[in-house]
């Protein structure tokens, strides 16, 4: 493979909101277009589709770009669980990589309220996820056991939960594409209905929320700007879990983490900015660690010490994450890389952080009826 | 779906089954069905009737749904053959560390009853 860089030329993202009377070519469309403009390219210089999508249904992607008039380019529609997005990130890199394309477009869409509400349907095609769907479980349940756990072990009350969804509820009211964009004090956060228990509602990502996201990926740096480019992408799959597994531990997303640091020639230290996957309160504390940024232990230090605020030293979720952003599954991965893009290149207004070289962006999801996820992908960014 | 299959032995009071790697001794719950692919890599294994809870959640239905608050979680069984998830059955709220017993049950196939409730 070759070591050619990948550069990050153009990126945008609709606003993250309840859209129901949007289809999706209109959706996906106006990020599309956006994105080449950004590039400084036109519609002519793409030369793959890479859609990234959830519950759209076959051949989305050639649906959405059907009008764009783009001569019958190939077009991979990728599902991977809430890491699609990421994940058609990493295959279209292989693709930049082989000198089969020079210049592709990622765009990740899902539209949730197409669903009418409730948590996401797992995947039910086995025996093991049935039985275990049938008895109740669903993501919820899953990262609320993890944070029961995650309580007890390490002897902390419930508002530790909390104050992750004050933190990344504030960084979402500076942000104009999250879904969410009211502060919220820990009283509010305590206060509102439990879902889950320990974890209420303002502790969970809204599940009603449809969005599109796009990138511009090329192996040729013209855009004018900084020159943001991939410095690792890894993919990894769930594994069999044993019966002593910590379900803190997040194995698949450490597992990740280190081989992206290893690709990049770099580790967490060196980090100055992350998205990572907090779909609930409990993600973010236990990804801390996972990504290695915290010690084993010291995930709840890390947060009170306000180092992961935006005028912290690692700032986590500046966008507001999932809990506040909204988290369209599809488009999740990709909108993660269009904040950190937007970050190294200084273009990310009021919630900018301070003159960030290298940026993470983590994604987690899917279950396969154990704790821990099917899909998990790290990205490292750098300028 | 008949989620009631085969995974109680024939003793009495009938055993939860899981499949046992040949190789690894890994067990895994619920056991393989027996037209799978991969069964001749597994033998049937009877699992301990209790098992500890490592961590659960208490779910609130929607106001609407008008179904009142379960407890869900993940037991230990006490010989750490398998870590087995499925509905608590208890007054109260649950507690880590505490014994539950694995109970036939029709509607989820089986569930976890505290033991000092029996």
């Amino acid at each position: 493979m070759s070591k050619a860089k990948i550069y990050i030329e153009g990126v945008s993202m609709t606003r993250f909101d309840r859209q129901p009377s949007i289809l999706a070519p209109e959706l996906a469309q106006k990020t599309i277009l956006q994105t080449v403009n950004d590039a400084n390219l036109a519609l002519k210089d793409i030369e793959a589709v890479y859609c990234a999508n959830v519950f759209g249904g076959m051949i989305l992607g050639q649906l959405i770009v059907r009008d764009l008039c783009l001569n019958g380019i190939p077009v991979y529609n990728i599902e991977n669980a809430c890491a699609s997005g990421a994940t058609a990130v990493h295959l279209a890199r292989h693709a930049l990589f082989s000198g089969q394309y020079k210049t592709v477009l990622i765009v990740g869409i899902e539209q949730l309220t197409q669903l009418g509400g409730g948590t996401i349907p797992l995947q039910l095609n086995d025996h093991k996820t049935r039985l275990y769907s049938n008895s109740g479980l669903v993501l919820p349940s899953v990262y609320a056991a993890r944070a029961t756990r995650y309580l007890y072990e390490r002897g902390e009350p419930p508002e530790l939960l909390g104050e992750v969804a004050v933190k990344n509820r504030f960084n979402g009211s500076l942000n104009p594409y999250a879904q969410q964009t009211n502060p919220v004090t820990l009283e509010d956060v305590m206060s509102s209905r439990m879902i889950a228990d320990p974890l209420t509602l303002l502790q969970c990502c809204p599940s009603q929320v449809d969005g599109a996201a796009s990138l511009v990926l090329s192996t040729e740096h013209k855009n004018g700007r900084k020159p943001v480019s991939i410095l690792a992408s890894i993919v990894q799959s769930g594994i069999l879990e044993k019966s002593n597994d910590d379900i803190l531990d997040a194995e698949i997303t450490a597992r990740a983490a280190n081989l992206a640091y290893k690709e990049a020639g770099l580790g967490p230290k060196d980090i100055n900015v992350i998205e990572l996957h907090d779909a609930f309160t409990i993600a973010e504390l236990i990804y801390y660690e996972a990504l290695g940024i915290a010690s084993h232990g010291e995930g709840a230090s890390l947060l009170r010490s306000g180092t992961t605020k935006i005028g912290g030293s690692i700032p986590v979720n500046p966008s507001g994450g999932l809990l506040a952003k909204g988290h369209p599954l599809g488009a999740t991965g990709v909108a993660q890389m269009v904040e950190l893009t937007w970050q190294l290149e200084g273009r990310a207004e009021k919630r900018q952080v301070n003159n960030p070289k290298i940026a993470l962006a983590q994604c987690t999801g899917g279950g396969i009826a154990g704790v821990d996820h099917a899909a998990s992908s790290v990205h490292i960014l750098g300028v | 779906m008949d989620i009631v299959r085969n995974f109680w032995s024939s003793d009495i009071p009938p055993k939860l089954l899981g499949s046992k790697n040949l190789s690894s001794n890994e067990i895994i719950f619920p056991p393989l069905p027996a037209d799978s692919p991969i069964a001749q890599l597994y033998a049937l294994e009877e699992l301990e009737p209790v098992g500890m809870l490592y961590t659960y959640t208490i779910i609130h239905p929607s106001l609407k749904s008008g179904l009142p608050p379960f407890s869900l979680g993940f037991i230990n069984l006490q010989s750490s053959q398998a870590r087995i998830f499925g509905r608590l059955v208890q007054e109260g709220r649950p507690n880590i560390g505490d014994l539950y017993r694995i109970e036939h049950d029709a509607e989820f196939g089986y569930v976890f009853k505290l033991m000092d409730s029996n």
